[in-house]
Formats: C-alpha cells, structure tokens, sequence
C-alpha cells in the first residue's frame, strides 16, 4: 500500500504524497519537538522536511525505505534550525515560581526542570540521538540506517551525549546544594 | 507517582512528555507549499551526496550527466553549480 503511494507521488501524484505524509506527520512532529524542544520551531522543520521531501521524492530509489528517508530529511531539517537558533541566539523563557510545589511534585518539577536545561545544553546531533535511541526506541543499528552514519559514529554520539547530559545534571546539582549550603549558613 | 531513578529511566520520563500529534493547520500548510514548490530532477539529485557528510565525495554520474556537463562548461542547461555539490538534505537512499 505505502510502496504504491510512494511510486505514485514520485510521478507527481499530490494527493498520493498527501496521504504519505499524512500518515507520519503527527510523529514527525512529536520527534521535531523533542529534538528542538520549542513548538515554533519544530512547526518551521517538519514543514521544510515535506516540502524538501516532495521537491526530493524523485532522487528516492527504494520506496519501501520513504520513513527512514523522511526521518533523515527532518533530522536535517531540525539540524538546520538548530544552527539558526544559534546565531539567534538561545530563547531563554523564564517561568516565575511563585510558591514552592508540596513535597514530591517538587522534586519532581525540579527534576525536569534539571533536564531540560541539560538537555538544551547539548548539540543537535547529541539531541538527535538521544530522541532516536530513548524516545523512538531505536536500536543503534537503526540509527544508524537512519542518519546514514557509521555504526561507530552513531555508538560515540550517544556516548558523548549522555556523558555531557550526565555532567550538566552533576554540576547543576553540586550549584544548588552550593546555593542551598550557602542560604543555611 | 514515583519518580524514575536511574538516569536512563529519568531521561526516557522527560523525552516521553510532550505533544504526540501535530498541529492540524501545519499540515496543510505544508501541503500548500508542497504543491507550489518545483521538483528536482532526478539526475540532479543522483549528484549530491549525503546529509550527513560535511565534505563532498565524487559520486558517479548517470548516463547523460557527463555529457551534458562537457557540453556546456561555462554554465550551460547541464552544467553543475558548486552549490549543487554541497551537502544535501536529500541524500538518495
């Protein structure tokens, strides 16, 4: 079925591609919004990644490989505008606490708070595989099939990214019981 | 609700919450887009390489490109612009 819609939006079929991409859009954006962690932008990347994928569809010689395919074009696509959200520089939203949450729902809050200023904190790249390997279950192999990258690659990407997310939330840690310390003395 | 101890399960906590579906209107504006947007040619895309790659590695050319490019070295219909051979999005696969 995908395999005949896939032939067919490469000879121009619109509505063929339409009902493609229709069938993967939702998880395009779910991973588009977990890579680039902001809604705006994951809008502008997996709009440009169909766009390029039907400026692209005919370049694509195995239609039974149009997901990876696709993946890999909103990978790039989420790389592209990582890199514009560089020179823009960081969008910083400050959340006001305005009391303390109870007890567990606290730590809890902090927990992801802690997260996700680590997690912003790494690269693209790192983001990308993390996003593959824990959110979308894929094994590095696949990854690997994916990105188009050599197994190696792919096994040091996630390495170096869990080892600098691991840091991140070490030395957040060590500076608010810094801060923590300093408030009780 | 108890909280994930080990780093693995925290992470996989964090990256489970967020939308699962996208916005409706996106789609469609895609599509429109998609619509307006000219196609590549195939041969043009048999020539760029991959997404991934930062440096561009030679590639063989399809039946036709050759010709094309010694017929027209000045920037012909079949000439290949230095922009063509950067890194693409849209590696064939």
């Amino acid at each position: 079925m995908q395999r005949d819609l896939v032939e067919r939006a490469k000879k121009g079929d619109h509505d063929a591609f339409e009902a493609l991409t229709a069938a993967t859009f939702d998880r395009l954006y779910a991973v588009a919004h977990r890579i680039l962690r902001d809604a705006d932008r994951s809008d502008d990347a997996v709009q440009e990644c169909l766009v390029r994928a039907w400026r692209d569809l005919k370049g694509l010689r195995e239609p039974d490989r149009f997901d990876a395919w696709l993946y890999r074009l909103l990978i790039n696509a989420c790389r592209d505008e990582g890199r514009r959200q560089r020179r823009r520089g960081p969008a910083i939203r400050v959340i006001p606490l305005d009391r303390p949450a109870p007890g567990d729902a606290a730590n809890e809050l902090a927990d992801r708070d802690q997260l996700e200023r680590g997690f912003r904190r790494l690269h693209i790249h790192q983001r990308t595989v993390l996003v593959m390997r824990h959110y979308q279950g894929l094994r590095p192999t696949e990854i690997t099939e994916t990105l188009g990258l050599p197994l190696g690659t792919v096994h040091s990407r996630l390495h170096y990214a869990t080892t600098a997310l691991r840091a991140v939330l070490e030395a957040d840690a060590r500076a608010t019981m810094v801060a923590a310390g300093g408030r009780t003395a | 609700m108890n909280r994930p101890s080990s780093f693995e399960g925290r992470l996989d906590a964090y990256l489970e919450e967020g939308p699962t579906s996208g916005p409706d209107d996106l789609l469609t504006s895609a599509h429109a887009r998609a619509r307006s947007t000219r196609r590549r040619p195939a041969w043009l895309l048999a020539l760029r390489g991959t997404p991934m790659d930062t440096t561009w590695r030679a590639r063989p050319l399809p039946v036709g490109a050759g010709w094309r490019s010694s017929c027209s070295p000045c920037g012909g219909p079949g000439a290949v612009r230095r922009a063509d051979l950067t890194p693409s999005a849209s590696r064939v696969i």
